[in-house]
């Protein structure tokens, strides 16, 4: 054990006692899982995809997993949260069931398998962490040939009144054949204290399947919320990818997603949005292991005040991945002096029959437009806007069309 | 003292841009109802004038003073100047992509409306008037949902923004090379376009190269401008003996 987290290492002890539930075979995993967070410790910049995220070295081990959450909250504070409370909905308060209406065949929540094994190439120390300390998986399947027309909500909300504490969600959500979804997971954080949501999502989508899927979190000043979200993707699947962050004082989202097969196609779109002192980060890699696959991703990220944003993309070919086609665009605006972006757009083929591009850009707003807005009677902060919002329009085209409402006033706001 | 119908009055105006001069002792007057052309070669100033007008910043004003309504306008910032009715009608209008038209002239327009204390115009009001004046120009009501400028052909862009100026009813009307880049059947829409909009209380500055604009706008008065000033005054013929002569014998 090289990493002093006494809170953390008191919790994982305290934890196995009151969690009599748990079989030996998950222990074995659990502590297994936490051994090697020891070895690998907490991510900091040193690591090459930690480069420009900032975590808080010093306070990170004062954050600890609670041992028994009474989720209790009050119903109208709740509404306000949701962006549809009238659609299928699963609302976890901090990992703890809150609310979830009811008849929902495609939602369910298991213990924690205990099948899980160290992978260095896959598992970071923050997956490890997560697993360490998770007791319930949530999952959600939808099955072969069903098409679900109303979106599926997740809510996440971690709520964070007095000691840090630590939550590590962990979800798998698995897309049959032939079947279509929507997927809108929101991560909120709630209260004055700090708080982080360490998440590990999985996505699966078999042959010919569908989904849309949007990633949204929108922290509180105290929070930082770091995600890991692996996609596998089989043949003729199709993944509509979003990612919206807007805030809190660390985010970060790595999307990890592999197309296993043919004329598998992967679209993202990315908006990142800072302000004050916050430090955004998204980590983006696709895998083109088939022939005829398809990714497209577009970034766009807004930064004012000392914000700071990090944006890595690797679009990665392999040997026989012949006629695949890649798009990466990432372009970011800063909007003060003392702003910062970081971007990393990455191509890596391993083969001549390819079509890939790849561009990145950091600019401030165009100040011809803005005359232009401005001498049309358009207040200088209204023509900001207008900008502002012409800038983002690209990274938001393949939203659920039932949260653009939502997020517009969230964004405008912002 | 400012007569009550004068619009715009320059005196001695030197103006320059990164330590250049380009303005060196313009003097020029407009008048209610009238239209001015001001001509002249290319680097003289011309653009300079319009875009200093309109309040762009990136100018220096060394000596001399513009009166607009009997106001400083040189105090003024672009959005006051516009509010206060001073248009300019670019000559490379911007195309601003993920911004619609409709939304950029709803926004101009009841942004100058409320500044000016008028009532401002909801959804249904705002698509009749703009649809009316769009039909007068020739304009396919499409261009209202493209985005500003985005992809529009030069009598497009020339167009929408001589619609803006229907919107706006400026005062003063400032139009950089509007006939540049428009095939003969554009010329001829916009300049329609242009005169439907002069009136009795409105002095219009055309700013051109050719003579061919003046023959469907008809100028009040003719302005040669050279080396930052102007060099000759005069009425619509001296367009048609510049044409022929050229700038060098002035």
């Amino acid at each position: 054990m090289n990493l002093l987290t006494p809170n953390l290492d008191s919790a994982f002890k305290k934890r196995a006692s009151h969690i009599s539930a748990l079989s030996p075979a998950l222990q074995k995993a659990q502590s297994d899982a936490f051994s090697h967070f020891h070895t690998l410790s907490f991510p900091s910049n040193k690591l090459d995809h930690w480069k420009y995220t900032d975590l808080p070295q010093q306070s990170l081990p004062m954050f600890t997993p609670p041992i028994a959450i009474e989720p209790n909250v009050p119903f109208q504070q709740l509404q306000s949260l949701l962006m549809d409370p009238h659609s299928l909905t699963l609302v976890l308060f901090s990992n703890e069931v809150a609310v979830k209406t009811p008849d929902q065949p495609w939602f369910s929540a298991n213990p924690t398998s205990p099948d899980w094994k160290f992978d260095p190439l896959r598992h970071s120390s923050l997956d490890a962490l997560n697993m360490a300390f998770s007791g319930n998986e949530f999952h959600i399947r939808i099955p072969d040939h069903s098409i679900t027309e109303a979106p599926i909500y997740i809510y996440h909300i971690t709520e964070s009144f007095q000691d840090p504490v630590l939550i590590n969600p962990r979800h798998h959500i698995t897309v049959g054949k032939n079947a279509q979804a929507t997927l809108i997971e929101v991560y909120l954080s709630v209260g004055q204290s700090p708080s982080f949501t360490n998440t590990v999502t999985d996505i699966t989508l078999a042959e010919n399947a569908c989904l849309t899927h949007l990633f949204l979190q929108k922290g509180s000043p105290q929070s930082l919320q770091i995600a890991k979200i692996h996609i596998d993707q089989d043949k003729h699947s199709q993944y509509v990818g979003n990612s919206i962050m807007l805030g809190g004082s660390v985010n970060r989202a790595a999307f990890h997603i592999n197309l296993n097969e043919s004329f598998a196609t992967c679209q993202f779109s990315a908006l990142q949005m800072a302000k004050e002192t916050q430090r955004l980060d998204l980590d983006f890699c696709v895998q083109h292991y088939k022939p005829n696959c398809d990714s497209k991703i577009i970034s766009r990220s807004v930064i004012q005040g000392n914000g700071k944003s990090a944006f890595t993309g690797k679009i990665a070919v392999q040997k026989n991945a012949t006629k695949t086609t890649a798009q990466l665009e990432n372009k970011n605006l800063l909007l003060s002096a003392t702003a910062e972006a970081n971007t990393r757009p990455q191509l890596e083929i391993d083969n001549d029959d390819v079509q890939c591009t790849h561009g990145a850009t950091v600019g401030h707003l165009d100040p011809d437009a803005l005359f232009y807005l401005i001498s049309r009677g358009i207040k200088t902060e209204d023509a900001r806007q207008l900008l502002i919002q012409a800038f983002i329009y690209p990274s938001l085209q393949t939203l659920p069309t039932v949260s653009l409402p939502y997020l517009e006033n969230l964004i405008h706001e912002y | 003292m400012t007569r009550p119908n004068t619009i715009l009055e320059i005196k001695d105006l030197h103006v320059g841009i990164n330590d250049k001069p380009i303005l060196q002792g313009l003097d020029l007057k407009l008048e209610k109802g009238k239209v001015h052309a001001l001509m002249g070669p290319n680097g003289s100033g011309k653009s300079t004038l319009a875009n200093l007008l309109a309040r762009k910043e990136d100018y220096v004003v060394t000596s001399g003073h513009i009166q607009y309504l009997g106001e400083d306008l040189l105090t003024l910032s672009p959005e006051e100047a516009a509010w206060k009715g001073v248009f300019l009608s670019f000559q490379y209008p911007v195309s601003i992509p993920g911004v619609t038209n409709i939304q950029f002239l709803k926004s101009a327009l009841n942004a100058t409306l409320k500044a000016q204390g008028k009532p401002v115009l909801d959804a249904m009001d705002f698509l009749k008037i703009v649809k009316d004046k769009m039909a007068a120009l020739e304009m396919p009501e499409a261009l209202l949902y493209r985005f500003v400028n985005d992809g529009f052909s030069g009598g497009e862009k020339k167009r929408n923004e001589i619609l803006q100026m229907s919107l706006l009813e400026p005062t003063l009307a400032i139009l950089d090379e509007t006939d540049s880049g428009l095939d003969i059947d554009a010329l001829k829409a916009v300049a329609t376009g242009i005169n439907a909009l002069r009136n009795e209380n409105r002095a219009i500055l055309l700013i051109t190269h050719y003579q061919r604009l003046l023959s469907y706008i008809e100028p009040d008065f003719v302005h040669v401008l050279s080396n930052g000033k102007i060099i000759k005054s005069g009425d619509k013929s001296l367009a048609l003996e510049l044409e022929e002569k050229g700038y060098a014998w002035l």
